[in-house]
């Protein structure tokens, strides 16, 4: 009973499934990438005192807020 | 009452005053240099030629200013800038060639978001390496901050009573119709030199560097 669930719970496996679930695998990784850059940006932005460090900082925070977004975006939509 | 007052109140304030006076010594010091090389206060090349910038750096002590704040010269950026425009157009010229047609939309649509967030995430990263990789020339020292790659922040620091031969490199065709070029200062610190790469008017950095370290010296000779 339970080879039979098996084999068809494989056979349910499609080409496009498996990519989306490597989309999303990379996409998270992206997230991990997105939270160093903003760490990266407050490590940069504390070296000089400048008038853009705001807009940068609030840049990054965009940039991680996105690419949470397209994990997001690639479950539901893929 | 007044009287004494005031006597006590004028001679007190003397010595604050003079004491002031004296703190602010090194803005005479700047102020001379700068009217020597010509230079006022100004912001050219996109901010890659700071003079005298009312801004502050990390480590940046009481009686410090800073008189040059440098980046690379911005024509520098034109190689990644280019690789962003081409990343930009790749997705359209490729899927007009029909290769993805199998595809269904919805892959083709995150994929294409995906791409996208990669470019901004490239050129910001380029942005960031060249805006916050400075040199900073200040009245009692040098200041070379530099990135390497995420998280990796290099501080140089040299003091202008210990450097020697500041000397300037410009070379090539393009560097000399931008008029940017290396700046190498030796140093009798353990690191033997510092440098600032690519910024632009060299030859004029090196003048305010010589001159500050020279007024430093002369008032260390007359022992102030």
């Amino acid at each position: 009973m339970n080879q039979i669930n098996l084999i068809d719970l494989i056979s349910k496996i499609t080409l496009f499934g498996v990519v989306k679930w490597m989309f999303v695998g990379g996409l998270v990784m992206y997230v991990a990438f997105s939270v160093i850059i903003v760490k990266q940006v407050g490590v940069m932005t504390e070296a000089i005192e400048d008038d853009v460090n705001g807009i940068i900082s609030l840049f990054a925070w965009v940039h991680l807020l996105l690419a949470i977004a397209l994990v997001v975006l690639a479950i539901a939509v893929l | 009452m007044v009287e004494v007052y005031d006597a006590s109140g004028s001679a007190g304030s003397a010595g604050p005053a003079k004491s002031a006076l004296k703190k602010e010594w090194w803005k005479e010091l700047v102020d001379g240099v700068l009217e020597k090389v010509g230079e006022e206060p100004r912001r050219a090349m996109l901010g890659a030629f700071c003079v005298r910038p009312d801004q502050k750096f990390m480590s940046q002590q009481e009686d410090e200013e800073i008189v040059l704040l440098l980046r690379a010269h911005p024509i520098t950026n034109v190689g990644w800038v280019l690789i962003v425009i081409l990343t930009l157009i790749l997705p359209g010229v490729i899927l007009g060639t029909g290769v993805f047609a199998a595809v269904p939309g919805k892959f083709i649509l995150v994929g294409k978001l995906v791409w996208y967030l990669v470019t901004l995430m490239y050129a910001m990263e380029r942005f960031l390496f060249w805006y916050y990789s400075i040199f900073i020339v200040t009245n009692e020292r040098l200041v070379d901050i530099d990135f390497y790659n995420l998280m990796h922040r290099v501080v140089t620091y040299a003091n202008l009573n210990h450097i020697e031969e500041p000397a300037s490199v410009v070379g090539g065709f393009i560097r000399s119709l931008f008029q940017y070029g290396n700046v190498w200062v030796t140093t009798a610190s353990e690191k033997p030199t510092i440098e600032a790469l690519r910024v632009p008017y060299p030859d004029k950095v090196v003048d305010i560097i010589s001159r500050l370290s020279e007024e430093l010296e002369k008032r260390r000779e007359r022992g102030e």
